[in-house]
């Protein structure tokens, strides 16, 4: 699990900083480089919260990266990357907390199964997403903003309770 | 950082954004996101149905001996893709080896067992419970429960075996032991000698006396030799303990009590236990090996306390204890105690003191230093002061350094008969 994170780590850094040369931004490649190696530091060494802050920073420099006008492609693969690592992080610390894991192997591979399923659903259906325009007017786009957000709140909400 | 709030916060600043700049990339985005979390709630567990149950291999050990622990989870309900399974150890318990924790993953019916080994000091042990948490694959969504599984442990104290305490009551009880009653009749020891009675043993006429006297036959007489009762009061007050790095004083007195009633019961008597400190723990006198167990354990569960009401020892229910029966109180001793132990000696009961001393056990760890030496000089001549004002109520003291074996101080200080012993006057 450890190794599949650092390895996922990796990918989605050096995605990130493909996307950034070629969008010529020399600069921001090399902090999205530093940032990927200081998570894989953290995950080497086991920073604790710093899968959080490494998903959160990837977001970031996606969300910015495609607000520069890079290629979209490489930020959606990055960030996916960047969700497979940082759930394999969560899993690696669970199982290590549990100190005794019964049919580890099994656990492992239903785990990676799901996470697979997900991530490849992910990446084809942020593709098609890409690839599809609509335009939409000022009181349009308003209206689902407001949606959105009171939808969401309420999906929230309720996953919350649900768990609690 | 919770990962579902985490994940919804990504989605929701993801798609405010996207939305904000006109921007489908940004939503596109968010579109992986959505799909982690919804799996992640699409899995989500349903509530938790176990039958947990608990098997100790002892519920009564001695200190630092091995215990094992054997859980068994069965899940009742729907599939748990992940379960983690926590047994709450009490914290003063120490892991020999497994662990208490067990990750698994539960098919309807299907059971786990979960099985480690510790060992602890003296104490009563409560186990609360076992910690259930189970979540999907991904542990977006957890659902959490605790689960009684009752269990309990008795660290007992160690025993120390006395070879000979003495005691002399003033009232024994009618059945033969091994205390010396100051009354003739049959027995071991020499007690006197009387006029002949038609169906004396002719084995035990002392000739030598009927010889001086022709006229009538001597025959000799032995102690009685019978049980008694006992009470031992135990001091628990968090005043008279000292704790240093080494431990505490508690846990000596503590040792001498349950070498004192495993002596006294092995030799018959009848024995009763007062633990007084922030509350008073009374275990009934009674004989054998079961009140043994019952005194261990009271033992096993004593902790120090404080509380107003018992601050001085005016409060010992003398009443539990009968009359002019034998007690034996183990403490430290602090000197308000003096006027209540000189009433217990005027209300007719022998009176025992195993007193632990307090100051040489706190200088050991004190460095070395004319004020230290001058402080425990006067506190030492403050409590020389005590147990001689003891001594002259009639009492019988052994002042007991720790870091002698409390069955050298006892061989030495109570292993035979000893004038306090003897009848006061003027009392039968």
């Amino acid at each position: 699990m450890r190794t599949l994170a650092l390895l996922s780590i990796g990918l989605a850094a050096l995605s990130l900083f493909i996307a950034y040369v070629l969008g010529a931004s020399l600069i921001w490649a090399l902090v999205v480089a530093a940032v990927g190696i200081l998570w894989l530091m953290g995950a080497w060494r086991d920073w604790n919260g710093a899968a959080s802050v490494g998903l959160i920073a990837f977001v970031s420099a996606a969300g910015f990266g495609i607000w520069q006008g890079l290629p979209a492609g490489w930020m959606l693969v990055s960030m996916i990357l960047a969700l497979v690592a940082w759930d394999l992080d969560g899993s690696a610390s669970r199982l290590r907390e549990a100190g005794h894991v019964q049919g580890e192997l099994a656990l492992k591979r239903a785990h990676l199964e799901r996470l697979l399923i997900v991530a490849g659903l992910g990446l084809l259906l942020g593709g098609i997403a890409l690839g599809v325009r609509v335009h939409l007017g000022f009181w349009w786009d308003l209206v689902l903003g407001v949606l959105a957000i009171v939808c969401l709140s309420q999906v929230f909400r309720l996953m919350r309770r649900e768990t609690d | 950082m919770n990962r579902l709030l985490l994940l919804s916060s990504l989605i929701l600043g993801l798609i405010l954004v996207g939305l904000a700049t006109l921007s489908g990339a940004w939503l596109a985005l968010a579109i992986p996101l959505l799909i982690y979390l919804g799996a992640g709630f699409l899995y989500e567990p349903e509530a938790l149905q176990l039958k947990v149950t608990r098997n100790l291999s002892a519920d009564r050990a001695s200190a630092g001996e091995p215990v094992t622990i054997k859980l068994s989870v069965t899940n009742e309900g729907s599939q748990l893709e992940e379960i983690l399974m926590e047994d709450l150890v009490p914290s003063s318990l120490r892991l020999i080896d497994g662990k208490p924790k067990i990750l698994a993953s539960l098919q309807p019916g299907e059971t786990i067992r979960l099985q480690y080994r510790l060992s602890g000091e003296r104490g009563y042990y409560r186990f609360p419970g076992v910690r259930a948490t189970a979540s999907e694959h991904l542990g977006l969504f957890t659902k959490q429960a605790m689960w009684e599984a009752p269990g309990q442990l008795f660290v007992l104290p160690e025993v120390i075996r006395l070879r000979r305490v003495e005691i002399r009551p003033r009232r024994t009880r009618v059945y033969s032991g091994l205390i010396p009653t100051r009354q003739g009749g049959p027995g071991v020891e020499f007690f006197g000698v009387r006029g002949y009675q038609p169906g004396d043993a002719l084995r035990w006429i002392n000739w030598k006396a009927s010889a001086r006297h022709p006229e009538t036959l001597f025959i000799n007489e032995f102690e009685q030799e019978r049980v008694a009762d006992v009470g031992l009061i135990l001091d628990a007050r968090q005043r008279s303990d000292i704790i240093s790095r080494e431990g505490s004083l508690f846990e000596h007195a503590i040792q001498a009590t349950a070498a004192l009633a495993d002596a006294f019961l092995s030799g018959g008597n009848r024995v009763g236990l007062l633990i007084y400190g922030g509350h008073l723990d009374w275990t009934f006198p009674g004989y054998g090996k079961i009140q043994r167990e019952k005194i261990l354990r009271a033992l096993a569960r004593a902790v120090q306390g404080h509380s107003l009401v018992f601050e001085g020892l005016d409060y010992v229910p003398t009443r539990l204890f009968p009359p002019r029966s034998q007690l034996i109180l183990v403490s430290p001793l602090v000197e308000e105690d003096l006027d209540m132990l000189i009433k217990l000696r005027a209300q007719g009961y022998p009176l025992l003191i195993i007193s632990p001393d307090p100051i040489s056990f706190e200088q050991k760890t004190l460095q070395t230093g004319e004020d230290i030496e001058l402080a425990a000089r006067i506190a030492r001549l403050e409590r020389q002061l005590l147990l001689r004002r003891l001594r002259q109520a009639g009492a019988y003291i052994l002042d007991w350094n720790v870091e002698a074996p409390f069955h050298q101080a006892v061989h030495a200080a109570l292993s035979r008969t000893r004038i306090w012993f003897r009848p006061l006057r003027g009392v039968s």
